[in-house]
C-alpha cells in the first residue's frame, strides 16, 4: 500500500472537498493507491507521493482536474435500486401527468449520472410507455462532474458485464445491438438524453427547473457542508410540486436543508420511505 | 433455503456457478446433461434452474421444452446461459419456457442481478 504523508493526505481531502465536495475518508483511503498510482504513471511520475507535491506547485490546474476526476465515485448499473423506477412509473409520472395537463411537457435531472445507466434506463421505461404517453413531450438531462464518464454515457456503448448487470433480457435485447466486444444503445432511446458535464457545487440554474431530480448516491459520498449545498440546490431545482429522489437513506442526513413547500418536504426521498 | 439445479457439461463452471449462488444462499444440486437434470427435477422439482445452452445428449432448449412439459414443471425460475453472440439461441430459449437469459461470460455481479431480476434474490 502506497504510504502518504498526513500533510499530503490533508492537503488531497481539501482539494478533493473544494472541487467536487468529495469526503475522502479512512474507508475510502484505498482509491488513493487503486486510483492515483496509474494517473503518476502515465503522468511519468514515480509515485503519488511525486504526484502530491506536482499538485502543489503552482500552474497545476490539468493536474488537479485529473486528480479530482480520477477519484470520483462513479459506479452504476441499469435500474438500481428498482424501487426508485416503480415509484417512477406509478406514482410520479401519473401525478405529473395530472398536473401538467396544459404543457404536456416533463422535464426530469438526472444529477451525477456517471456512465449514463440512471438516465438511459429513465429513457427505456419512456419508450416502453410510448403509446400511453401520446403528444408528451420529455426532456431528460444527465450532469456528471466527470468528463470521462460524460463521453462515455454520450457514446452509448457498454459493456458485455453493464447491460447484464439491472436489464432484463427483454430489455436488454430491445434496447442494445451487439457491437464488438461490447453492446451499442439503440439510438433513438440515447437521443432521449441530453449528457454535459457540471459540477454540483456550482451554479445549477442555467439548466432550468425539472419536475423530477434524481441525485442518487451521490450525497453519502459528500462532505457535511457539500452535502447541505448541493441538497439546498437540487432541491431549488425541483418545481414546487416536484420530487427529489435521493439514494436509500440519503434524505435523513441532510443537514439544513428547507424544503420550499410542504408538498416537496413529503416528497424529498419519497421512495424509500 | 431455496434449490437451485445446476446444469452444465462443464465441471468448472458448474463449480463456479456453485460457489456463488451458496453465497446467494441457495442449497444447489448439479447434473451434467439435460437428460441427468430431468431426472433430478421428476424426482424434486427445484426453486432455480440454471441451464446451459449447449450439452451432450439433450442440450439446454431440449431440456426446457421436456421440462415444462412435466407435472409441476412450470414452477422452477429457469435461468438459461447463453453462448455469446447468439441472439437467436436466447430467442428459442425464451420462447421454450426460459425465465431469465444471462450471456457467457457471467461473475458473480450478473448472476445475483439475473436472480434478482427474477425475484429468487
Amino acid at each position: 500500500m502506497t504510504q502518504i504523508d498526513q500533510d499530503d493526505l490533508t492537503f488531497l481531502q481539501a482539494l478533493l472537498a473544494r472541487r467536487s465536495g468529495f469526503l475522502l475518508d479512512r474507508e475510502r483511503a484505498y482509491l488513493i493507491e487503486a486510483r492515483l498510482l496509474p494517473l503518476a504513471r502515465r503522468e511519468g511520475l514515480v509515485g503519488v507521493g511525486t504526484l502530491i507535491s506536482k499538485l502543489r506547485s503552482p500552474h497545476a490546474e490539468r493536474l488537479e482536474r485529473a486528480v479530482v476526476e480520477a477519484m470520483l465515485l462513479t459506479d452504476t448499473c441499469f435500474f438500481r435500486d428498482g424501487e426508485a423506477f416503480d415509484s417512477f412509473a406509478s406514482e410520479m409520472l401519473p401525478a405529473l401527468m395530472q398536473a401538467r395537463q396544459e404543457t404536456k411537457s416533463i422535464r426530469i435531472w438526472c444529477a451525477g449520472c456517471a456512465s449514463g445507466q440512471e438516465p438511459v434506463s429513465l429513457a427505456i421505461l419512456l419508450a416502453e410507455s410510448g403509446g400511453l404517453l401520446g403528444d408528451w413531450t420529455f426532456e431528460i438531462v444527465a450532469t456528471d462532474l466527470s468528463c470521462a464518464a460524460i463521453a462515455r454515457a454520450k457514446a452509448g456503448h457498454f459493456s458485455h458485464f453493464d447491460v447484464q448487470t439491472g436489464l432484463t433480457i427483454h430489455r436488454h435485447l430491445d434496447s442494445f445491438m451487439r457491437d464488438g466486444e461490447g453492446w451499442r444503445l439503440d439510438r433513438g432511446i440515447l437521443n432521449r438524453v441530453s449528457f454535459s458535464v457540471q459540477n454540483l457545487l456550482e451554479d445549477c440554474s442555467a439548466l432550468g427547473r425539472f419536475d423530477v431530480v434524481f441525485c442518487r448516491n451521490v450525497l453519502r459520498f459528500m462532505t457535511d457542508a457539500a452535502r447541505a449545498d448541493v441538497a439546498q440546490r437540487l432541491n431549488q431545482a425541483a418545481a414546487e410540486d416536484g420530487y427529489v429522489v435521493l439514494g436509500a437513506q440519503e434524505e435523513r442526513d441532510l443537514p439544513n436543508v428547507e424544503a420550499k413547500s410542504e408538498s416537496s418536504a413529503l416528497r424529498l426521498g419519497i421512495w424509500n420511505r | 433455503m431455496k434449490q437451485c439445479l445446476v446444469v452444465d457439461d462443464s465441471r468448472v463452471i458448474r463449480m463456479v456457478a456453485r460457489k456463488i449462488l451458496e453465497e446467494l444462499h441457495f442449497e444447489i444440486t448439479e447434473a451434467e446433461d439435460g437428460r441427468m437434470a430431468l431426472e433430478v427435477c421428476r424426482r424434486a422439482m427445484p426453486d432455480a434452474i440454471l441451464l446451459d445452452c449447449n450439452m451432450p445428449n439433450m442440450s439446454g432448449v431440449e431440456f426446457l421444452r421436456a421440462l415444462r412439459r412435466e407435472s409441476g414443471g412450470e414452477r422452477p425460475v429457469v435461468v438459461y446461459c447463453a453462448s455469446e453472440n447468439d441472439v437467436k439461441q436466447i430467442t428459442e430459449a425464451i420462447t421454450a419456457g426460459a425465465n431469465e437469459c444471462v450471456i457467457k461470460p457471467f461473475d458473480r455481479e450478473i448472476i445475483e442481478s439475473k436472480f434478482q431480476l427474477t425475484g429468487l434474490v
